[in-house]
């Protein structure tokens, strides 16, 4: 059947080709020589760090080389999905949404990789730091380079207008709390109305910060609802601020595609909540000539926590290899190399966190930051949870945006959002089959 | 007399100060893409608007440079082959659904009508899988073949067809005219309008088409414009600036083939309606 | 003799047939079946996957969700319908006759629907820019409240509706322009001879005139309704899942988010179904209202 439908394809092909199209798909196939070097397919998006970790290890590597196939940021999920469940030509591949690997376990598509760093003769230690968000039923199944973790960032400049003194202030005196995050915030666009107090992005995720820092996971792997008080806590918090101007709208960010990075390039954002690759971000900005002050006028510090011991959250970013590659090995290879002290050097010197520094790297990550004590706390061994990373992870997410946006616009009180979040999680667990 | 004279005058007034507005408003967005496409990025979200950048800048342009005459030519490229085509296979079919009897031929024609009331969404997984399953996933080809087959365009010339009367293909077969001969001479020929207006709808359809590329297309070399236009949209920034440039880019030829062929976009949507 | 005629003969039919009937098979029929076999699976894309019956049938249309989405879009659809066929009706009206400028008027109206809707959206993403954007700084100068457009759960649909409308007015303008030129002018000679006043030719000469085209407009709309995408994922949120609050999520939008979002491809299905069903059933209904009201006889 099938070979009569390709016969049939094929002779439309020969009724319709013109010339012009012969040339277009003869470009199309670069076929691997077969004595050569073993070429493995890696897709990863668009991002000058990841090209340079690429282009390294081709250049290093003789053996094996990676031929990258560069996605759109924006639409990287979407396409990988499709490309997956069609059984596209992928040896590895860059997780970007961390939860998608849920899925992708349970549809069989990820290789387990224990047997391939036991192989190695030592254990991963950016597996080891992140244990709890490589293994999957017991299988690793990716190897994070890029590590995960929410740092407060703030813009000195800010501070001092508003006459308020800055986070680390705070953090030195242990009492850079929620509560005290949210006085802070107030009394700058209290001081100066121009300013904006602070801002915590729009993904649905970065409303589980207090949660996660409690130790809460919202949906628990094995499906039942967990403590959501946290949720609660912080979604109120960021009305209050909301209110008073205090934190930028999430709802117009989103319709504005404003981003965060502008924001606070353009230096009325007085503390900027947000993860472990903003300082390569304020690099860029520097280099690109966008940021409305001096480099050496931001600072970072802890993410406010109400725990005794300090905890921050976020999620590693790591390559996974694909259960049908016929190039696992030389896969492997690269993956691992990335996640190794060379991979973290040229990570850290894109002003990226890798998963797992090692002196080198931390050594060019101090080149990216301002001076001060920033570099103290971006390396400082903390705890690092996260809240729903469970296969129901994504549809939480989505759902709890839309609920929070319901809230945040005032068309449901607190009340009614937690009743609807709760029936909301429900749902999600029993309808997830 | 005259009261009747003022009457008519004072319509006509009317009639073009309503179209000069609505005119206006629906060409508006047009002259935001315009300058937006020459000022600089923080310029544009500045307010109020101004329609005359005050430093115009033409770095968006540029920056495409590099990339974008491969994208053009690309899509000129596959737009091209697509209309050919597209044409080939819609006007063939209208042909064999409107001047050659045979049993089934409703029930078939229904089915390519039913198959525009399907959503693109609905069919994508699959397409894919088929798409792969025959080795073409990352091809041009892929793209051609997806666009292939047109429910709207057999339609459309299907109801040009339909207003030739038959008399004049039965006159030919009696002179012993062959199908092929018919239709090529015949039919073709007469039917200038509608296939040109095809040519424009085909036109459109793909060189705006986002979606199945974005889906079917990885290697840079072969990217089409309106993917292209993604490449500002990074992870973490939207380059506003080249975007609308892109936007400005992407808007143009689309625009020269309107103003050319106009007269067979109004005929041939137009005659797309009739006896439906 | 007759064998080898009638072969030639269905030979010559099937070289007409084939190019696009191969097209067809391949990339809308056998997908579209297969759309319709996975609406009854639990497929998420990969290999792993079981029959459920009807269990995601009944898990939709037992969520409020799934029925707000529909709600979402049949408001979507209606608003559109109206006002696309009714703004290119008084256009076609105004236009079909010639007069210096008419043609220039024409591509004017017509033009935004040559436009890719990504760089339609995105143009209007900066006129609706919810603080200080063009629209609410223009309100301001005349004296007008603001909104929140894109913004608020209660306005972004009704943005939505807009720039689509905007869109695609003047494609059923020209579409009815064709109409009313087609109709002859000596049935409009006949009726002023009767004595008819410009309101009962119109309903009398110029709808009826008019019908066939009219309902074929109708019918494009609707479907096109139904199957709106492209600007619901450029404007609002894309894979950051639709509109403020929901409030913008049409069905269409709800299969993409679960078969790329979620990965519950067999849910998306069995949604995709229900879409097309509804699709199909309305286009039926009309088709079968139209005897009521479309005339074929009168051009």
């Amino acid at each position: 059947m099938r070979t009569k439908k390709i016969l049939l394809v094929l002779t439309l092909i020969a009724c319709l080709a013109s010339p012009v199209f012969a040339a277009g798909a003869s470009e199309t196939k670069a076929a691997p020589a077969a004595d050569g070097p073993v070429v493995i397919s890696y897709y990863t998006w668009d991002d000058s760090s990841h090209k340079a970790l690429i282009d390294t290890f081709n250049a290093t590597h003789k053996d094996i080389q990676v031929k990258a196939q560069i996605l759109p940021a924006a639409d990287y999920e979407t396409k990988l999905t499709t490309l997956l469940s069609g059984r596209a030509d992928i040896d590895a591949f860059m997780e970007k949404r961390q939860v998608d690997m849920f899925g992708q376990y349970d549809n069989g598509y990820l290789e387990p990789l224990d047997s391939y760093i036991a192989a190695t003769g030592k254990p991963n230690p950016a597996v080891e730091a992140f244990k709890s968000s490589s293994v999957i039923n017991g299988d690793t199944v990716v190897i994070p380079w890029r590590g995960g973790a929410y740092y407060t960032y703030y813009n000195k400049k800010v501070f001092e207008k508003a006459g308020v003194p800055t986070p680390d202030y705070y953090v030195k005196r242990g009492e850079w709390t929620w509560k005290k995050f949210e006085e802070v915030a107030k009394a700058i666009t209290a001081a100066d109305p121009s300013l904006v107090g602070s801002t915590i992005y729009i993904w649905g995720g970065q409303g589980f910060f207090q949660a996660g820092q409690a130790g809460d996971s919202i949906v628990t792997p094995d499906g039942k609802i967990d403590n959501i008080d946290n949720v609660v806590k912080q979604l109120e918090m960021r009305k209050r601020l909301e209110d008073v101007g205090a934190m930028w709208s999430l709802v117009d960010m989103k319709v504005t595609k404003l981003h965060y990075s502008k924001q606070f390039y353009d230096g009325n954002v007085g503390m900027l909540l947000i993860g472990e690759w903003f300082p390569g971000q304020m690099v860029t900005g520097r280099n690109d000539g966008l940021l409305a002050y001096d480099f050496e006028d931001w600072g970072i510090t802890r993410l406010p926590c109400d725990q005794s011991e300090y905890v921050t959250v976020g999620l590693p970013t790591g390559n996974c290899i694909t259960s049908y590659s016929k190039k696992k090995q030389a896969a492997f290879e690269f993956i691992n190399w990335m996640s190794g002290p060379e991979g973290a050097a040229i990570a850290a010197s894109y002003g990226v966190l890798p998963a797992a520094p090692g002196e080198a790297a931390k050594a060019e990550i101090a080149k990216n930051l301002p001076k001060g004590n920033s570099l103290d706390y971006f390396l400082e061994e903390k705890g690092n949870n996260t809240a729903n990373f469970s296969p129901y992870g994504t549809r939480v997410e989505t759902e709890f945006a839309k609920l929070q946006e319901d809230f945040l616009l005032g068309n449901i009180n607190i009340e009614q959002f937690k009743t609807n979040f709760t029936k909301l999680l429900n749902d999600i667990i029993k309808t997830t089959y | 007399m005259t009261s009747y004279r003022r009457k008519q005058r004072i319509e006509k007034i009317l009639r073009y100060v309503v179209l000069a507005i609505v005119t206006f408003i629906t060409l508006f967005p047009l002259v935001i893409v315009l300058s937006s496409s020459f000022k600089n990025e923080s310029e544009l979200f500045d307010f109020p608007f101004k329609f005359i950048p005050a430093k115009p800048i033409t770095d968006n342009f540029t920056r495409l440079k590099e990339n974008f005459p491969l994208y053009i030519w690309n899509s000129v490229k596959l737009t091209f082959v697509i209309v050919i085509v597209q044409l080939f296979t819609a006007a063939t079919g209208a042909y064999v659904f409107t001047k050659l009897h045979w049993k089934g031929r409703d029930f078939i024609f229904g089915l390519y009508i039913a198959s525009m009331m399907i959503p693109m969404q609905a069919v994508m997984i699959p397409q894919f899988l088929i798409i792969r399953s025959i080795n073409l996933y990352d091809t041009h080809m892929s793209l051609v073949l997806l666009g292939a087959f047109t429910a709207f365009g057999t339609f459309l010339i299907k109801q040009f067809f339909m207003s030739i009367p038959d008399t004049y293909c039965e006159a030919a077969r009696i002179d012993g005219a062959k199908e092929w001969t018919i239709f090529s001479t015949l039919m073709l020929p007469m039917s200038k309008a509608v296939l040109v207006t095809q040519i424009i709808f085909s036109f459109r359809y793909f060189w705006n088409d986002f979606f199945t590329p974005l889906i079917y297309i990885t290697t840079p070399q072969l990217k089409t414009l309106p993917l292209g236009m993604t490449d500002f949209v990074r992870e973490q920034y939207v380059y506003w600036g080249p975007q609308m440039a892109a936007a400005l880019i992407s808007i143009v030829p689309v625009l020269v083939i309107f103003l050319f062929g106009q007269k067979y976009f109004v005929q041939g949507v137009a005659s797309s309606g009739i006896k439906g | 003799m007759n064998i080898s005629h009638s072969l030639k003969r269905t030979g010559t039919i099937l070289s007409f047939l084939l190019p696009s009937f191969i097209g067809f098979i391949i990339f809308v029929l056998l997908p579209m079946i297969m759309a319709f076999g996975l609406s009854f699976t639990n497929y998420s894309g990969g290999p792993n996957f079981r029959f459920i019956g009807m269990k995601n049938y009944v898990v939709a249309f037992t969520n409020p969700e799934f029925l707000k989405y529909l709600w979402v879009t049949f408001k979507f659809m209606t608003v559109t319908v109206v006002f696309q066929i009714g703004l290119g009706l008084v256009f076609a009206l105004i236009l079909a006759r010639d007069f210096r400028g008419c043609s220039f008027f024409r591509g004017a109206l017509y033009l935004p629907n040559i436009l890719s809707s990504v760089a339609v959206g995105l143009a209007f993403m900066f006129i609706f820019e919810p603080t200080s954007g063009f629209m609410n700084q223009f309100l301001i100068s005349v004296g007008l409240p603001t909104s929140k457009w894109l913004a608020s759960s209660k306005s972004a649909l009704s943005v939505i509706i807009t720039i689509a409308i905007w869109q695609n007015f003047g494609y059923y303008m020209v579409l009815f322009i064709g109409g009313l030129q087609n109709i002859s002018q000596t049935l409009y000679e006949a009726a002023g001879i009767d004595g008819a006043n410009k309101w009962k030719q119109f309903v009398h000469v110029t709808l009826p005139g008019l019908s066939p085209m009219l309902f074929y407009g109708i019918t494009i709309a609707v479907i096109r309704g139904f199957q709106v995408f492209d600007y619901i994922y450029i404007m609002t949120g894309g894979q950051q899942g639709g509109g403020p609050a929901g409030s913008t999520n049409v069905l269409a939008f709800d299969i993409y988010l679960n078969a790329f979002t979620y990965f519950r491809f067999g849910y998306a299905s069995a949604e995709s179904v229900v879409l097309m069903i509804i699709i199909l059933a309305m286009t039926f209904l009309q088709s079968h209202g139209q005897k009521k009201w479309v005339s074929y006889d009168i051009i």
